[in-house]
């Protein structure tokens, strides 16, 4: 049990610490979203 | 089979161009970008009569084809460019029934194009009050197509304009206004080299150049510029167009003359008086003050107990997931890591969802317009446009769409410098910041018997950030070497009851994208945050326990402080704590210990992390004292300790301090980044970002050793 538990630490960090690397350096192109009213990956 | 037609929506801002959009398509609309540009485009579609439909195209708003922003290229440019698959096949050019004349000419432009165009006039609904008639039949027929009376607000007349576009087909399309008066000579020789062309599409595509380069505008306009067509100078072009103003002013006024009635005693004329009120040389002012300083008020006292609620809901949240799961490091992630993180945004949204409220409603009641109109000279004189005042404005909101809404300022030089100055103003991801550092240091007190001396504060701040944006911009105008040229057309629409629909999807939007947006990055800092609190390499971080226990060894300590203890020497000598105390040298004189250092670090992939940041370190520092566990961000960050002075580590020093560091850095990447594509080079975002952050250092290093 606390195996699964350390499994899903380990998923959990690895996902968020790509996530965040995409967000930076990759940014999505602007185009595609709601620009201009709020919700253009700016937060 | 149902067929589809391509619709466009033209018209002037403020014509209630989106309302009627909203009208004809309801929720069937897509919002997008134009390919390349920064431009937005938004598309519906609306069902028409006979199993035909519109695919709706909601054009910028546009005062005239002869362009001089990217917004109006937009326009010029689907109307000119035949093989694009936006083409439209009939125009819906929008007007209001208050500003006619100058919405006529937009109208008769798009109609010289022989592009079937219906002219629909809006807000029939204050025909009544201000005791206009018109005579549309007449009108019909001097503008040779169909003219539309139309309510957006009162939702009147959306049907004849469906059954209008149903039958675009019948529409004639002669021009209203011959343009070859404009330059006899001109276009005799131009319909000489072109036999075929339309010639006021040919006039258009010449003219565009001279206003707006590198834009595409189909096969047409490539033959024109390789056929080395003898082209006027641009000072001769500039005169032409000018001419053509006047004469379609010519048309239009005798056009009124002949359709349009106000009966002016009858007018009830609020607008007049109100006007005189509110852009008033001295009462403009006071009263845009007094706007603010209630808005702020009612941000600080109306969102209090949600607030609270909202605080204590996640305490628990926290304390129950850690009781019903079962024990192990990913249960202490949720518990101590995420849910925390995530209760310090959540907490934010009455505010900000108050604060956009008020923006919203400012907007909708036509009130922003004159605050526009009363601050362009003031702002002229700091080398800003009187429409700089709203993306400084909506930078409260969020610097990126206020960077973006730079985009209808036609002078370079002015828009260059609100872009550059328009992160100084107080964006929502600061107001977390200010507002749990207010809530520490600033004492609950009264002034004037009324105002709460935080509001107050919080106010401050807000004319801080404005102060720092003017006054940069006034340096900004004096050291740039570009030169200017500007005209400003004055907007100001009528003031109206604003429309509830609208105000509420502006509200739900920003709100939306607020927590969405923040709450993807604060999960995902959050995570990683408490891994490097939690865990650690070497001897100090392994044998903490035994450590600890030697030091107090025989000292009569509680076993609750000895855990707190073991705790926090953990936290020292975890992963985190390394990084803090590598920055704690640089944010020493500034207050800080290396426990705020790390929260702005982390706060610079997003300002509002600060919060969930140190609700993150907290949170783990108490881990083991389960009396704690219930406790709420603020009480943790009050009792916490500064190392170097002994007392609270928030004092009023260090907390101004901080509150100085985030009122004046650049922090945040996206609007970096934002900035790069709106000045297209790295120059401008990378000396924003550093002349800011000198500052800001600065400005903190001052604050907390004048005030400790
Ligand atoms: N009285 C009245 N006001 C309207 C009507 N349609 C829109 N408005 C108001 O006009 C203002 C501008 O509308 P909006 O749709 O944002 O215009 P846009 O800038 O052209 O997109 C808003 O305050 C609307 O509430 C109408 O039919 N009657």
């Amino acid at each position: 049990m606390i195996y699964l538990q350390y499994i899903l630490l380990a998923i959990a960090a690895v996902g968020a610490v790509l996530w965040l690397f995409r967000k930076s350096f990759f940014p999505k192109k602007y185009d595609s979203g709601n620009c201009g009213d709020g919700d253009c990956g700016c937060h | 089979m149902s067929r589809s037609i391509n619709v466009a929506l033209i018209g002037n801002p403020n014509t209630g161009k989106t309302s009627l959009f909203n009208r004809l398509t309801g929720l069937n609309q897509k919002v997008g970008n134009y390919p390349g540009i920064t431009v937005e485009k938004k598309e519906g579609l609306c069902k028409l009569d006979r199993g035909l439909k519109a695919h709706i195209l909601d054009l910028p708003g546009t005062y005239s084809l002869n362009t001089s922003s990217l917004d109006e290229s937009v326009v010029v440019e689907t109307l000119l460019n035949k093989n694009s698959k936006d083409f439209p096949d009939v125009a819906v050019v929008i007007s209001d029934i208050e500003n006619l004349k100058r919405n006529l000419l937009l109208f008769t432009q798009i109609k010289d194009l022989e592009i079937p165009a219906i002219l629909v006039i809006n807000m029939a609904d204050r025909m009544q009050r201000k005791a206009i008639t018109l005579d549309i039949e007449l009108m019909e027929k001097e503008l040779n197509t169909r003219v539309v009376l139309v309510s957006a607000r009162k939702n009147q007349g959306i049907n004849a304009l469906k059954e209008a576009i149903s039958q675009y087909k019948t529409l004639k399309t002669e021009p209203c206004v011959n343009s070859s008066v404009i330059d006899p000579e001109y276009f005799s020789r131009l319909s000489k080299v072109y036999p075929n062309q339309q010639l006021y599409k040919l006039w258009l595509v010449i003219t565009q150049d001279v206003n707006f380069g590198k834009v595409d505008r189909g096969r047409d306009y490539e033959k024109l510029k390789s056929s080395n067509f003898s082209v006027k100078s641009e000072e001769d072009l500039k005169k032409l167009q000018h001419k053509e103003t006047v004469v379609r002013y010519q048309f239009i006024n005798g056009l009124l003359k002949k359709v349009l009635h106000v009966d002016t005693v009858h007018a009830k004329d609020l607008r007049s008086k109100l006007d005189r009120i509110l852009l008033h040389k001295v009462w403009g002012y006071l009263i845009f003050f007094f706007v603010l300083l209630l808005i702020f008020q009612a941000i600080y006292d109306w969102s209090e107990y949600p607030m609270d609620w909202i605080d204590q809901a996640f305490a628990s949240l926290s304390q129950i997931t850690a009781e019903s799961l079962p024990d192990g490091p990913f249960t202490s992630l949720i518990a101590e890591g995420i849910i925390p993180g995530l209760g310090g945004i959540v907490i934010f949204i009455p505010q900000i969802a108050f604060l956009f409220l008020f923006i919203a409603l400012l907007e909708e009641s036509g009130y922003m317009s004159r605050v526009v109109f009363l601050m362009d000279h003031i702002m002229k004189k700091f080398g800003l446009s009187g429409k700089s005042v709203v993306p400084l404005i909506s930078g409260t909101a969020c610097a990126i769409p206020a960077v973006m809404a730079t985009r209808n300022i036609e002078d370079w030089k002015e828009r260059l410098i609100t872009i550059l100055v328009v992160p100084f103003t107080t964006c929502s991801a600061r107001l977390p910041v200010y507002l749990i550092i207010i809530a520490l240091v600033i004492p609950d007190q009264d002034i004037w018997w009324f105002f709460d001396l935080k509001a107050l504060t919080l106010m401050l701040l807000y004319l801080l950030g404005f102060a720092a944006a003017i006054v940069s911009a006034w340096v900004l105008n004096k050291i740039l070497p570009i030169k200017r040229k500007s005209f400003f057309v004055m907007e100001m629409p009528a003031y109206k009851l604003p429309m509830f629909k609208n105000v509420l999807i502006t509200v739900i939007e920003k709100t939306k994208s607020f927590v969405l947006g923040a709450g993807k990055i604060i999960m995902a800092i959050s995570i990683v945050l408490w891994i490097l609190a939690s865990y650690g390499v070497g001897d100090k971080f392994n044998n903490a326990e035994s450590i600890v226990k030697e030091q107090y060894a025989g000292q009569d300590v509680e076993d609750k402080i000895i855990e707190q203890k073991i705790a926090s020497h953990k936290l020292e000598h975890s992963f985190i704590g390394y990084i803090g105390k590598a920055i704690e040298p640089a944010v020493r004189p500034l207050g800080y210990d290396w426990k705020i250092g790390i929260a702005i670090v982390s706060s610079f992939a997003a300002r509002e992390v600060f919060v969930g940041t140190l609700a993150t370190i907290y949170s783990v520092e108490n881990i083991k004292d389960e009396d704690k566990m219930n406790e709420t961000i603020k009480n943790r960050m009050r009792a916490e300790v500064n190392p170097i002075l002994g007392g609270p580590l928030f004092t009023f020093a260090s907390g101004i301090s901080l509150i100085l560091f985030y009122a004046f850095a650049m922090q945040c990447m996206s609007t970096l980044a934002i900035v790069k594509r709106e000045t297209n080079s790295w120059k401008w975002p990378a000396i924003q970002f550093t002349a800011m952050t000198i500052i800001a250092y600065f400005a903190a290093l001052g604050a907390f050793q004048i005030l400790k």
